[in-house]
């Protein structure tokens, strides 16, 4: 959520997201059709490798999260790690690529925890009758969130997605295309889409959000300890929470073997009514949440996609 | 539409719950400015203020903003707010 309500950024930050362009996208989105994904994925280890070879943003850009989450590698061991880093984004642009061309089944998305989720969203919402408050849904950028939203197609309720529309068009084009479950909330509208998050939570909706990415225009940042270093993160969602009672459920999407990916509910975490504006009540919840994406980083290295220096305070 | 002294006893009314609501430290609620901008400059609320500022609104005084369109003029000053709330007030 941006603090100035119709600011945007002068410029874009260095994101290895958007390293294919023009032909390159052709080529691969060519392979995607004539073989499906592995091709694509063969031909991703020659263009990663060149792609790190000649492009020193493209490294240093990744090494704000290797260098903390690898701190003894450097040389040819930190170049090993941005490398199989980049190439598991390559994989799942990949994926995310072959649902927009091929439909739903290019990728296979389970979600382990459906029952329990499924049974505590009832709960929520039967708690609730007459006062709806809605669920967060705190995500992160890990693994594939085409996967996530298509592992949680099963929720009984629309989902909200909140996003910088301007910034991540592409996304956007394809939720509004693919999904009629899936509503979009743009974040850099007026008072950062807060308006339309407290409605869709009053009408006992889902509000997908991201816990590890302060927007390039906000300023409601907490220190925290990630790996090892102070770093900011939002806390927006801990303070939506606490404003309408809506519990935050945080969830993690990892790719698994070959096509398939796997969204775990970790945690959920309920932050008590009427904390107020004091960003410091709500530093136990950003923790909490902290710890859960430690965890996913200790579990999968290489699926924790944020390519921007969040130790820079 | 109520009287001058009823819309005035409004506003104060509503500078004290934003002040002790959104715990605006230092903020007297009689120094407010009826016409000063709510949010960015003026009293300096920011986006996540708005989230508890539209709990308020229902909780003190029964009224709901349901969309953008409508919170953008609605949320430009206290005096704008409190006309809202005359309006909409059951």
């Amino acid at each position: 959520m941006n603090n100035e309500s119709e600011a945007r950024p002068t410029e874009r930050k260095e994101n290895p997201r958007q390293f294919g362009t023009g032909l390159g996208l052709k080529i691969f989105y060519w392979f995607i059709r004539a073989g499906g994904q592995k091709p694509a994925y063969a031909l991703l280890y020659v263009v990663v490798f060149y792609y790190l070879l000649f492009s020193p943003r493209a490294r240093s850009s990744a090494s704000h999260y290797i260098s903390k989450r690898f701190p003894d590698a450097s040389g040819a061991m930190g170049f090993m790690h941005t490398y199989r880093l980049i190439l598991s984004l390559g994989r799942g642009l990949i994926d995310s690529a072959a649902v927009s061309i091929k439909g739903p089944s290019a990728m296979n998305a389970t979600c382990p925890d459906k029952e329990a989720l499924y049974e505590l969203i009832n709960e929520i919402q039967g708690q609730n009758k007459g006062d709806n408050k809605g669920i967060i849904l705190l995500m992160s950028h890990a693994g594939c969130w085409q996967a996530a939203m298509s592992a949680l197609d099963f929720i009984p309720v629309p989902l909200n997605m909140v996003m910088q529309i301007y910034q991540d068009h592409d996304n956007y084009l394809l939720l509004k295309e693919k999904s009629s479950n899936i509503k979009v909330i743009d974040s850099s509208g007026y008072l950062g889409g807060t308006i339309e998050i407290m409605n869709a939570l009053a009408r006992g909706e889902g509000v997908s959000v991201m816990g590890d990415r302060l927007f390039d225009t906000e300023k409601n940042g907490l220190e925290a300890e990630f790996l090892g270093a102070k770093a900011r993160f939002p806390y927006s969602a801990f303070r939506i929470a606490s404003a309408t009672g809506a519990p935050v459920l945080v969830l993690f999407a990892s790719k698994l073997k070959g096509v398939s990916y796997r969204v775990e509910l970790s945690k959920v975490i309920r932050v008590p009514r009427g904390l107020g504006r004091k960003k410091e009540a709500y530093q136990p919840y950003l923790e909490d949440y902290i710890a859960s994406l430690e965890q996913y980083c200790d579990r999968f290295p290489y699926q924790f996609f944020n390519f921007y220096n969040m130790w820079e305070l | 539409m109520g009287s001058v002294i009823e819309f005035d006893r409004l506003k104060e009314q509503l500078k004290k719950v934003i002040v002790e609501e959104l715990n605006l430290e230092d903020v007297d609620p009689g120094e407010i400015d009826d016409n000063a901008p709510l949010f960015g400059e003026g009293l300096e609320l920011d986006s996540l203020d708005a989230v508890e500022l539209v709990v308020q609104l229902q909780t003190h005084f029964g009224v709901e903003i349901t969309s953008m369109e409508q919170a953008k003029p609605v949320f430009q000053s206290i005096e704008t707010l409190a006309r809202f709330i005359e309006e909409n007030q059951g």
